[in-house]
């Protein structure tokens, strides 16, 4: 809605207000211009009214008119002088198409507002020669067109330039993106990577125009004239360009909605002629070559053998119909050929089809010829492209057993050929009850935790319990070496209150003991010169070897002779165990 | 005691083996007979149908599908098997029910993935499906890796994690007494077995977690950007019934899937049908 348009409602609504808010009902058109087979929008706004139907457009020939989507709304407020006024207005857009010049007169549009017909006033609208700023055509390089064809168009949009108030024109990409239909309306069009100027006479003048090229391929779905419906395009061509007050850029001030209207200069599109139309033919049409592998070559009678062909050449390839293999003759002579039909893929620009066959009989030498009959729109006649035939090896089939049947149940067939026909590559049911009756249990992820995890729990456990029962025994080992001089130190105490020889050899004992003690041996080992020995490999120091030895000699001497006193003995017992305690043994 | 303990667990070890395997295939006690009757009857309704197809197509039309109820009947009564799964899926195919039948000869393989004849037909069914989406890099790796999983059930790969997994830790129970080489150099094989099994079957529980294999069972859907008939297709060719994808999200009665060539898409839920 433009500046003009909101004042006039502005002004109805206060008038409204004052004239008890009576609905009202008017058109309105958005441009000044307006020109031969261009549309011109007009509006028809509705205001005050609590119900509202529909505006009816009454039919006319000079103009068709359109309307384009629901209403707009519009709502508001005002309070003068403490009253409070509530106004909404609907807007219905239309799009009117003027089919000639001179003066239009859009009659009075009737609108159900509250119950009863509101009409507008009339409109009269001078309707100039369009300038065809915005052309568009398709073309196609093809002499004629068939259905199924795979054939290239190209769209080619001319725009008119528009130039500013300095006399410098937009440029190409400038006005390139005022157009609509390069975001919703050029269908499998892409868009232009540069553009060019030419120049067109239009009106009996010469005028310059941006050509935009644009190619691409359409499948040929049906026979008659092309439409492309899909192709529209629309732009809002600027009439009047000025400038920012402050930076200077470029703007549209007023614009106008031009739609271009497409010129198609192709052929209308043929039906396939029936003359000459190959057995075996499915629909291709284009310019397609055919090679054929098959895998493996050696094989025994019944086996599956896997044919493998690649279509390639100029056509619709994603839609192209595998050749029917089962209708020709030269294959089927000798093998046995699905009746399916063929599923294929596009695989680097080529189409793809797989298929297994089975040898009839041994001694076949190759897979002959394939054969896919297309029609050339080119040369417009139907050809046949022929694989080279694949060699292969077929032998003798050792055993056919029911399990290279795939288990039928069945009484066979008397004739063979047909048991393999029935089956077509397919494998037979299961027959055994046993595993059919079954049922497998369906598994959890708990029972996968489980049986991982408890093993290594297990593993776990007698490894804590080996190194328990490790180290206890190191323990005990242990705290005998710490015991080792306090008990040694006691039976020397004792000693001192037993009769000579008793004491004797309790100090003995006492030495003994002691080093079976720091050990963690038995005292048999440290008995006697067996100490002294023992003392001299552990590298013990001197003085205390001489004190252990000097300590025996007397032990010795007392218990046969009486030689040392009880104290000194004692005595001299004490200090080699300080002494002992002292070394690391 | 210590010892006796160690004595003791080793011994358990050995006599709770066998019971920790996967369950085997076990009969039903369930009413066998009359089971057992409504699989011949089924079976025999298919071999009927063989062998109508070439004569009277109708008649054996009527008999696959007879087939197909008894096959299904069955199932529902609990018996899931490789077997039941696979002639299931065969009828399906006679009956031209392409997006069934490898349906069921997908689940059957869940069962017995190195079967020849559900593979065979697999494939065989899988060349009639329109179009043809090759796998993309990412998956096919996938598939190489996991290697074995095409060889070797879940239930297989269960009972090889266990066997293995017990022995190996069994053996480094016994080393702690008996210190040996070749002892160590076996547990540790066992135990990386058993891992290796237990991990592919973790791996497949948690894909099919996160992407639930499905199949297309309804032909000519059109695979859309977004949810809704009027949300823009994904690709410009309908999706025939066999296409075999994966579910990544459900939101009101729709799918998001993801294609083979990992294209993503949303179809109604009704034309696609998990494995």
């Amino acid at each position: 809605m433009n500046l003009k348009g909101a004042c006039t409602l502005m002004l109805a609504a206060g008038l409204c207000s004052a004239a008890m808010a009576q609905p009202i009902v008017q058109a309105v058109p958005l441009s000044s211009q307006a020109f031969a087979e261009e549309p011109l929008l007009v509006e028809v706004r509705v205001s005050n009214f609590r119900d509202c139907e529909t505006p009816v457009f009454p039919e006319q020939t000079d103009f068709s008119a359109t309307l384009l989507g629901p209403p707009s709304e519009s709502s508001g407020l005002s309070i003068n002088n403490g009253r409070r006024t509530q106004w909404r207005t609907w807007t219905y857009t239309f799009e009117i198409i003027p089919h000639h010049t001179g003066a239009l007169l859009i009659p009075r549009i009737s609108v159900e507002v509250d119950g009863k017909t509101r009409k507008t006033r009339p409109l009269r609208i001078r309707v100039q020669e369009s300038d065809q700023p915005l052309l568009a055509e398709i073309t196609t390089d093809e002499d004629h067109l068939y259905v199924g064809q795979h054939a290239r168009f190209t769209l080619k949009v001319f725009i008119k330039p528009v130039s500013d108030d300095r006399g410098e024109a937009l440029s190409a990409t400038q006005m390139y993106n005022l157009l609509d239909g390069r975001r919703n309306g050029f269908g499998r069009f892409p868009p232009p990577s540069s553009a060019r100027q030419t120049k067109r006479v239009i009106n009996g003048e010469l005028e310059t125009y941006y050509e935009y090229a644009m190619s691409s391929e359409y499948t040929l779905d049906r026979t008659g004239p092309l439409a492309f419906d899909d192709v529209e395009l629309r732009m809002r061509y600027p009439t009047r360009i000025g400038r920012d007050r402050f930076f200077g850029d470029r703007r549209i001030e007023e614009s106008r909605i031009v739609r271009a209207r497409l010129v198609l200069l192709v052929p209308d599109v043929l039906a396939l002629p029936s003359e000459g139309r190959p057995s075996g033919f499915n629909g291709a049409v284009g310019s397609f070559t055919v090679s054929a592998t098959a895998k493996p070559s050696n094989v025994r009678v019944g086996d599956p053998i896997e044919l493998i062909l690649h279509i390639s050449g100029r056509g619709p390839l994603e839609t192209l119909p595998g050749p029917i293999l089962s209708s020709q003759e030269a294959l089927t002579r000798d093998f046995r050929v699905p009746s399916e039909s063929l599923a294929g893929a596009v695989v680097s620009g080529r189409k793809r089809f797989t298929q297994v066959l089975r040898a009839k009989h041994a001694g076949v030498k190759e897979i002959p010829s394939i054969e896919f009959p297309y029609f050339d729109p080119a040369a417009g006649e139907y050809r046949v492209a022929r694989s080279a035939p694949v060699p292969i090896s077929v032998t003798q089939s050792v055993e056919l057993d029911a399990s290279d049947l795939g288990d039928i149940k069945t009484a066979a067939p008397a004739d063979s050929d047909e048991t393999l026909d029935l089956l077509d590559g397919l494998r037979g049911n299961k027959t055994d009850e046993s595993l059919l009756l079954s049922t497998a249990a369906p598994l959890s992820l708990t029972q996968v935790w489980i049986v991982t995890a408890v093993p290594p729990g297990v593993f776990a456990l007698a490894l804590g319990l080996t190194l328990l029962g490790k180290s206890n025994a190191t323990h005990g080992a242990r705290r005998r070496r710490q015991r080792a001089l306090k008990r040694a130190v006691g039976r020397v105490a004792q000693a001192r209150n037993l009769d000579a020889a008793e004491r004797t050899r309790q100090i003995e004992s006492a030495l003994v003991t002691y080093l079976a003690d720091r050990m963690n041996e038995p005292p048999a080992r440290f008995t006697g010169p067996a100490a002294i020995a023992f003392l001299e490999q552990r590298g013990v120091g001197a003085e205390t070897l001489e004190c252990c030895r000097e300590l025996l000699r007397d032990c010795e001497a007392s218990a046969y002779a009486g030689g040392a006193s009880d104290e000194s003995l004692a005595q001299q017992a004490s200090e080699c165990l300080t002494r002992l305690e002292r070394e690391r043994l | 005691m210590i010892r006796s303990a160690r004595a003791a667990l080793i011994l358990a070890i050995a006599l709770t083996a066998p019971r920790g395997l996967a369950s085997n295939p076990t009969p039903d006690p369930a009413p066998e007979v009359s089971k057992k009757a409504a699989l011949t009857a089924a079976l025999n309704a298919f071999d009927q149908g063989v062998a109508a197809i070439h004569d009277d197509a109708l008649r054996a039309e009527r008999l696959f599908g007879e087939a197909a109820d008894g096959f299904e009947r069955l199932i529902a009564s609990g018996m899931h098997n490789a077997g039941l799964e696979y002639n299931l899926a065969n009828t399906y195919f006679r009956l031209g029910k392409l997006g069934d039948a490898i349906l069921h000869y997908r689940r059957a393989q869940r069962f017995a993935p190195s079967d020849r004849q559900i593979n065979d037909n697999l494939n065989y069914a899988r060349q009639r499906v329109e179009p043809a989406i090759p796998a993309s890099g990412q998956r096919q790796l996938l598939d190489r890796l996991m290697f074995w999983n095409r060889h070797l059930s879940t239930a297989s790969r269960f009972r090889f994690a266990a066997i293995a997994g017990i022995v190996g830790w069994a053996l480094l129970v016994l080393r702690l007494r008996w210190r040996s080489g070749g002892l160590t150099a076996l547990a540790l094989m066992g135990i990386v077995v058993g891992l290796a099994n237990a991990a592919s079957i973790a791996w497949e529980f948690h894909d099919a977690g996160r992407h639930r294999p499905a199949v297309v069972t309804q032909a000519g859907q059109t695979l859309r950007l977004g949810r809704g008939e009027g949300a823009d297709p994904a690709m410009a060719q309908k999706l025939g019934a066999g296409i075999e994808l994966r579910i990544l999200s459900e939101r009101g009665g729709w799918y998001e899937v993801l294609l083979p060539n990992d294209l993503r898409g949303w179809l109604p839920a009704e034309a696609v049908t998990p494995v």
